[in-house]
């Protein structure tokens, strides 16, 4: 046996597949969070009170935290954009600590290559799957856009990132490459806490548990970073808008 | 080839990214220096900065992992 690492997704069983869409370990933790934080979301919902209790606290404190930083940042267009930037935040830090608990990773199946043995992982963290971080990437890319051409239309917006005519083509590739780098750097960034967490694990294991609780930190830390860029550059894009109001 | 690219791979954008994030904590130190007050924007502002450094040492270590395991062609 050796550790094995591996870039790609496995898949979650023999047969499941939905269609053409083949369901891996890494989108097995994607759904697990996502229902997750729905069934908090419909809990919270359905007890909501102006006393809250422990869960509507808890609740309550992320959500005034962020907006708190969307309100300055987006002015009258907060209260529009908001749920979409708070659902990544939440969506983001929870899929990359939830990557950290105990089973992930670790527990599998053992698949016979020739001579080699290598552990397939049942689960995987979902944000260390380079499809989920584009997918991310891509909402993050439509939202800067969209909110600019909602703010001064489409030609005015294509204006506000040219720039000017002569460097338009270098800018519009620059704003491309905003997808290429939102999504390796969280792909990236959590791949490598993967890896070096199993590399450790299997050399000295006490070590990897230092590094776990690095982890932690840096799991909070790329979902400040991909929110807080993602809100710079909308605030960017419908910021001449902004200004006029 | 490969194990040495993908050192120089990880190596090299360890080198830029540390001297990036080292120059931009100098950056806001000094502003926190020199006001104090600032402290939440300066963090906010940091950490952005820093994420963005950060971001050309993961790309190094993608690469280094990509030659390391072989899919580089």
């Amino acid at each position: 046996m050796q550790p094995e690492v591996s870039l790609a997704a496995e898949p979650f069983c023999e047969q499941c597949e939905l269609g053409p869409l083949l369901i891996t370990n890494s989108m097995v933790i994607m759904l697990v969070v996502m229902l997750a934080l729905l069934l908090v979301a419909v809990a919270v919902r359905r007890r909501l009170s102006s006393v809250p209790g422990t869960l509507q606290n808890v609740v309550e404190f992320i959500l005034e935290a962020l907006d708190g930083i969307v309100e300055p940042a987006l002015g009258r267009r907060a209260a529009r954009l908001f749920p979409l930037i708070a659902t990544i935040f939440i969506f983001i830090l929870f899929a990359n600590w939830f990557s950290l608990l105990p089973l992930v990773g670790t527990i599998g199946w053992i698949e016979h290559h020739g001579e080699e043995k290598i552990l397939v992982p049942f689960l995987r963290p979902a944000t260390a799957d380079l499809n989920m971080t584009i997918a991310l990437a891509l909402v993050a890319f439509a939202t800067i856009h969209i909110s600019g051409i909602a703010a001064h239309g489409p030609f005015g917006h294509l204006k506000a990132v040219s720039q000017n005519i002569l460097l338009a083509p270098v800018f519009i590739v620059i704003e491309l490459f905003v997808i290429v780098s939102l999504s390796f750097r969280l792909f990236g960034n959590l791949l490598a806490g993967d890896v070096l967490i199993g590399i450790s694990g299997w050399i000295l294991p006490i070590v990897g548990a230092g590094f776990l609780v690095l982890e932690v930190l840096f799991g909070l830390i790329q979902a400040v970073i991909f929110t807080m860029l993602t809100l710079s550059f909308t605030s960017v894009s419908i910021g001449a808008a902004n200004e006029h109001a | 080839m490969e194990p040495i690219g993908a050192g120089l791979a990880i190596g090299l954008a360890g080198l830029g990214a540390g001297l990036g994030i080292g120059i931009g904590v100098r950056g806001a130190m000094e502003a926190l220096g020199r006001n104090p007050d600032a402290e939440n924007a300066i963090r906010t502002t940091m950490i952005i900065g820093l994420g963005l450094a950060e971001a050309i040492g993961i790309y190094g270590f993608l690469i280094g992992l990509f030659l390391a395991l072989g899919l580089g062609g």
